[in-house]
Order: C-alpha cells, then structure tokens, then sequence
C-alpha cells in the first residue's frame, strides 16, 4: 500500500505539504529545545566532564560542583592512605574580581589545581602554553569570556581580588551554567586570589588505581571522612544537573515548549491527513467497493503518515543541523545528539501514527455500497 | 453452479429511516448465465442500482436468497464479501472513482496492488488490460486530462484487474456521447465474447439494449419485463435497436 500512499501524497501535494510541514516543525522544535536543554545541562556539570577525577570529595551539604564548601587540606592525606586510591590532589573554587580596563570589576570563578597534575585543570586550549600556569600567579581564561574581561591578551597582566596576575593561555569551552568567567590557575595562586583559606579546599579529586573496587573504596572513605559526600564522577555529574534543573524549573520549561511542538504537530499532521482522507473519499470508497480490506484501508493511511513522517524527519535533520551550527554560542550551545535525533524521530512517528486515528475512523464510516448508490 | 452465475430468489429490500420503510425491491427473481450481458432498465427509484449492489455484495438484502457463483453470499462476514468482490466482481461505477491524478495504467496497478500483484508485472499487466479495453495508447495519461469516454475505458480495464467472472457496470454510457457510449459497449460486448465473461449493466441508455442477451426492465421494485434478443448476425455487432415499448409488450408471464 505504500505506493498508493505516495502516489496519493505527490498527488495532492498541497495537504502533503501542510503534514509534513507540521512534521518538521515539531522535529525542529523538539531538536532544538532538546539541544539547549542538553547544551545548558552539559554547563552544569562542566568541571566534573572536563575532569579526569574518579571520585569527588567534597563537605556533606553540597550540591552542585560550581558551589562548594571548604573541606580541611588534611582529609587529603587520610584519603592518599586508602587502599586503591592512586592520586588524590586538592582542588580549590572561589569567587573572585577582575580588575577591568575602565576600572569596573567583573566577577570571576577561580578554579586552583595541582601544581604538579594540574588535576582538574583546562583541557582544551587554544593559544599560549598551559605548562606556564605552574609559574606563580600565572592564569587561563576563556576566549568566550574575553570581551567580558576587557580583552586581555595572552602574555598580559590582569589583576584580580587587587592582585597582579599574567594571562598564559586561552581555553576554549568553559563556560558555566552560571556564567560568570570561568579563570584557571594553581591552588597556590587559586588562595591569594579567592577567599579560601590556605589550610583547606573545595574538593578532594581522587583517582583510583587500575580495577580498584570503587565500591570497597568509597565504604573505607565515608567511615574515614563522615563529614564529607563522597559521589563518583557519574554521580556528581548527575547531582549538579539535578541540583539547576530542580532549582531552575529549567526541564519543565524545556519539556512544556516541546511538549506544545508535539500537539502542534498533531494537529498540523493530523488535519493534513484528515484532508487528504476526506478529498479522496469517494476513491477510497470504490477501494472499498473493489474489494480492498479494512486492513489494506488502514495500511494506506498509516503508510501515508509513515511517508510524511519519513520526508518531515529528513527535512528536519537538515534544519536542526544548520541552526545548531548557525546559532549555537558557548553561552548557549545547542547539542544536537544523535540520541536526540533517533528519540524525537521516534516520537515524530508515533504523532504521525496517533494522527492517523481520525482519517481511520472516517474511512470505516464509508459504506461502499454508497459508491453504487452515489 | 450449472453455468449459473448469479441466481437470486425472493430478493426484497426496504431502506428504513427512523420509523419509515420503504420498500425498493419486493421479491425479486433472477439468473443470470455464464458469458451472458444482462442489462437492468427501468425508471428512477425502480430498484435497478439497489440491485446491481445486491448482486454485488455491497448491499445484504432484506430478505430472500442470493447464490454468486453458486455460493450463498447472504452467510458470508463482510471479509468474505469482501474478499470474493476482490478476486471475482469487477465493478464500473457510474462516477468511476478513478484517481484523478494518477496515470490510466497506475489506476489499474492501484487495483493490482490490492490484488497483492507483484509490482514488477504491473506496468506490463494495466498496459495489457489497457489494450482490451481500447485505451492502451493512453497508459500514460492522466485521467484528468482523459475525456470521459477514455475514463470510462480506463475503468473498464480497472474492473478486469482481478479477471473477474463477473462484471457489473452503472450506468456505464450516462456521461458519454453516442460514439464513445458505443465503443464502450462494445468493449462490454466483447468483454462477454471473447472472454466468457458475465457482465451485468444498470442503463437508462436505449442505445445500449442492441449489446445486450437480455434485458430486465424493473418497475416499483418488481421485474416487469423480460426480454431476450434475437441472435445477431456478428459476435460484435449490435442486434437492431430495441425499444422499451417493446419490452412492455412482451413482460407478461417472462421472468
């Protein structure tokens, strides 16, 4: 029946047009809130993905990676003697002020690792030498954050919390769901800059040794260290996107605007379809006559949803691919993940077939023998 | 089935709406044989399409018996109605219900496809029964850029897809002029001829009685006449014309 159905479509193109326009647009809008919600959701959870760290220690209230509390320096060495853990460094977050050119200030989220591992530290970097940032006061920050900084350049001197600091590289890609500038150094420097005191940090990163039982290692770790969370990567990763999304009402406000691009859809789908049912209806009714089944009738219309489906799908993509490429910002990304694209592909069929149900419904009201009775 | 192919008795009918019952058809005897071209006249509102969708399984009577080819078609589901107008009826309506947009040789494969024919034989199939009907040299026209004569004819060959035993056409020359109404006639004619086939025509069309082995004129729900023709002096050709008054003279008693 599929031939019937494209025929049908190409026959009628103006209806066709209106379903699978209906189509794209509800792929294109759930493709593209789908992208800013995951894009936005990646922000948040940022430091933990750019990091190599099994384990996350940090004090017991916290919640999300980009506000934590102190912990004491000394945990680190009770960690560094549990059995399985091969690296542990401190890793040092706080807020601070960058002295502008015109004399304002612009907040800024110092992060401090390792000097030696730089743990934690830039991973992607676009111009300058990251092996600099061990000399003292030396810091990274982000091209995106450039403008908001006053444009430093790599080499340049900048001040923050009124003390000298020398930009030597620029890093691609960190900005964070908060969006305040995002500024890489050691935790050496990391302590004059920010109000941290010496004698503790935000996070213990903890790497395992090569098939160390995590689960045996995180029991020895919470017994040694009651005040502390102890979550894997993963876990981290999932509490810090709970933590905005819970906060913000950030997934009901994606989810409702997608939800709307599928009952638009429908709607557009469906009465394109009902159209098309109702403009062939005597057609469809000599089908009858002629002796086609109630299942070959049904297989007509689903096939033409399946085709409109199919053509606003590929039509789609395209779009979706050219307004993720045309408008997507390190401010706001929008990632388009194949995942993304087979699920509201998925979805897109499943409105099309549910779409179907009122053109069914009429085409087994038709009585054939009203073909003969005109 | 004694080369009987359609053999009804005591065929009555009534359309009910709301509390109101009117009757169409009031115990209808017929039989119609194998390679016969039987034509159903008579005025408006006489019974004759209510008939033609009785014969053909669309309509279920209110009572009496109805064998097609000799099967008793009254115990069948709507499937099994379904399934023997498929593989065994083929229809020609009066408004023909072609798509408009599709070529005449993809109207045939449309019904070929129901059929479950295989694609790749369709085009060869519709152009062959394109040629039986007349109209092979048009399979790639649109039907809508077809005059009404070539439509019909294109419906002709849409009702040959199955190559059914049985044809039932509706008013098949209402809209034609009187060449293109002869030609398809002729198209029935030979479709009885040639292949053996039962064809059975709903006319208002006097220039239609010539083609035909016999005709029934209905009158009220009730057959009133019964006229079978004379042998004709071609398998083809048309018999002198007949006239209804004709008919009329000779109902009594033919059944």
């Amino acid at each position: 029946m599929f031939w019937i159905a494209w025929k049908t479509l190409v026959t009628d193109r103006g209806k066709a047009l209106s379903a699978v326009v209906g189509v794209v647009f509800s792929f294109v809008l759930m493709n593209v809130q789908g992208g800013l919600y995951l894009g936005l959701m990646e922000k948040t959870s940022l430091l933990v993905d750019q990091c190599e760290a099994d384990l996350w220690i940090g004090r017991h209230q916290v919640e999300n990676v980009d506000f934590p509390e102190c912990i004491p320096l000394t945990w680190l060495n009770r960690v560094r003697g549990v059995g399985g853990v091969s690296q542990a460094e401190p890793y040092v977050i706080g807020s601070s002020a960058m002295t502008l050119p015109d004399g304002g200030f612009e907040p800024v989220w110092v992060i401090g690792s390792d000097r030696q591992s730089l743990l934690g530290g830039p991973a992607s970097v676009v111009a300058g030498n990251l092996d600099e940032i061990r000399r003292p006061s030396a810091i990274t920050i982000d091209e995106a954050d450039l403008a908001k900084l006053g444009n430093p350049k790599v080499g340049e001197v900048v001040e923050i919390n009124r003390r000298r600091a020398r930009v030597v590289a620029m890093t691609r890609g960190l900005q964070n769901f908060i969006t305040t500038p995002v500024v890489h150094t050691t935790t050496a420097s990391a302590y004059a800059f920010t109000p941290v005191p010496p004698d503790s940090c935000s996070y213990v990163l903890v790497r395992l040794d090569h098939g160390a039982d995590v689960s045996g290692v995180l029991d020895q770790l919470n017994s040694l260290l009651p005040d502390a969370r102890i979550l894997t990567a993963k876990e981290f990763r999932s509490v810090s996107q709970s933590y905005w999304m819970n906060r913000t009402g950030i997934g009901l406000s994606f989810g409702a605007a997608t939800a709307l691009g599928l009952v638009v859809g429908l709607l557009i789908v469906g009465q394109g379809l009902y159209g098309l049912a109702a403009e062939h209806l005597p057609e469809y009714g000599a089908l009858k006559a002629i002796g086609a089944s109630g299942r070959q009738m049904v297989s007509l219309i689903v096939a033409q949803a399946a085709t409109v489906a199919a053509l606003g799908t590929v039509i789609g993509i395209g779009l979706v691919v050219a307004i993720a490429r045309q408008f997507t910002s390190p401010v706001t990304p929008i990632h388009v993940s194949a995942g993304l694209i087979a699920g509201s592909s998925g979805l897109v069929l499943l409105i099309c077939i549910i779409s179907t149900i009122p053109p069914i419904r009429r085409l087994q009201r038709v009585d054939p023998a009203m073909v003969l009775q005109g | 089935m004694n080369g009987k192919v359609i053999e009804a008795s005591a065929i009555s009918k009534a359309y009910t709406a709301g509390k109101v019952s009117t009757p169409v058809l009031n115990d209808v005897d017929l039989c119609v044989r194998a390679g016969e071209c039987l034509l159903l006249t008579g005025p408006s509102g006489s019974g004759k399409t209510t008939l033609l969708s009785i014969i053909g399984c669309l309509l279920t009577p209110n009572s009496g018996q109805l064998d097609i080819f000799g099967r008793n078609v009254l115990t069948m589901s709507p499937a099994e109605r379904a399934e023997l107008r498929l593989r065994r009826i083929g229809f020609v309506f009066q408004r023909l219900h072609l798509f408009a947009g599709l070529r005449a040789w993809e109207n045939i494969r449309v019904a070929l496809d129901l059929l479950g024919r295989p694609a790749s034989a369709a085009r060869e199939e519709s152009q062959r029964l394109l040629e039986i009907a007349g109209i092979g040299d048009r399979a790639d026209q649109r039907t809508s850029e077809m005059s009404m004569g070539q439509r019909q004819r294109v419906a002709i060959a849409r009702a040959l897809a199955a190559d059914p035993d049985l044809i039932l056409a509706d008013e098949p020359t209402a809209s034609l002029d009187a060449e293109a109404g002869q030609k398809a006639m002729t198209v029935f004619r030979q479709l009885c001829t040639d292949f053996g086939k039962t064809v059975v025509i709903v006319t208002h069309d006097p220039r239609t009685y010539p083609f035909a082995d016999r005709i029934l004129s209905l009158s009220e729900g009730r057959i009133a006449a019964n006229h079978t023709a004379a042998p004709r002096s071609s398998a083809h050709a048309p018999r002198p014309p007949v006239q209804l008054e004709e008919l009329a003279c000779t109902a009594g008693g033919l059944r």
